[in-house]
């Protein structure tokens, strides 16, 4: 994850916009498959219904929409 | 946690959750988005190692998620002139294999149905649960260090550092300083 962070602050790494997409697209990838532009829109969508709904959603489609102040 | 702007609030924040999970990890990075993070008035999120799990040493193989949401407030008296106050939080420890165990979670304004503090106990807790990792316990609100105890004390994680109590009691008192909510 080196390469993605901008400056460090002790022990903070500080990201842009444009590095926080990439973040959560690694982490769309990884735990949905899906691109994070594509959580980004099912999550606009209302396409996961309620997030934190473990009969409908894994875990990982709240813990990523957590992490939507890192592209907004 | 307060301060006298808004970037000192955020530093005051954010120091504390680094310093809290050191106790745990002396390698994890807090991660943040830089100048905006600090802007009052919009959502912002933190997160250890940029919301990958951290690596917990111990009897087993253990890791750890954390984020919180946030934003930054004028705020009166002890609190302010600026402080930092919680959206929503999760913290959740996986197994081996990424299977979740346990996650604490509050996250009022994410377009869930479940708005109070709760507990999730996960497919990783290695016992048949019928559907009960489906379920959301109530809980009150829960901090970081309550779960790094819990992990410390509980799951066997060994700390990295030998004062881990006293860190996560001052982490802790700095965070119920300045909380609004009393639970």
């Amino acid at each position: 994850m080196e390469d993605t962070a901008t400056s460090e602050n002790g022990r903070i790494r500080e990201l842009s916009r444009e590095q926080g997409r990439e973040l959560l697209d690694r982490q769309a990838q990884r735990y949905l498959n899906v691109s994070g532009d594509e959580f980004i829109r099912r999550w606009d969508a209302g396409e996961y219904g309620d997030p934190d709904d473990r009969s409908e959603n894994p875990p990982a489609v709240m813990r990523l929409g957590m992490l939507l102040p890192f592209v907004r | 946690m307060a301060g006298a702007s808004p970037y000192e609030a955020f530093e005051e924040f954010r120091r504390s959750i680094q310093k809290a999970v050191s106790c745990v990890n002396s390698q994890a990075h807090l991660w943040a988005v830089n100048s905006n993070g600090y802007s009052p008035g919009q959502t912002h999120a933190v997160t250890p190692e940029g919301g990958e799990p951290v690596n917990l040493a111990g009897e087993r193989t253990l890791r750890l998620t954390s984020q919180f949401d946030y934003h930054i407030e004028k705020a009166e008296g002890k609190r302010g002139p600026w402080k930092v106050t919680t959206e929503a939080y999760q913290h959740s420890l996986e197994d081996e294999n990424g299977l979740e165990i346990v996650a604490y979670q509050w996250h009022p304004r994410n377009a869930s149905a479940y708005t109070l503090p709760h507990l999730h106990i996960g497919t990783g807790i290695g016992a048949s649960l019928g559907g009960i990792h489906k379920y959301h316990f109530p809980t009150g609100r829960v901090s970081l260090e309550d779960v790094l105890g819990l992990v410390i004390r509980e799951f066997g994680v060994e700390p990295v550092r030998d004062d881990w109590e006293d860190v996560l009691r001052e982490t802790q008192a700095g965070y119920e300083d300045t909380r609004t909510w009393p639970l």
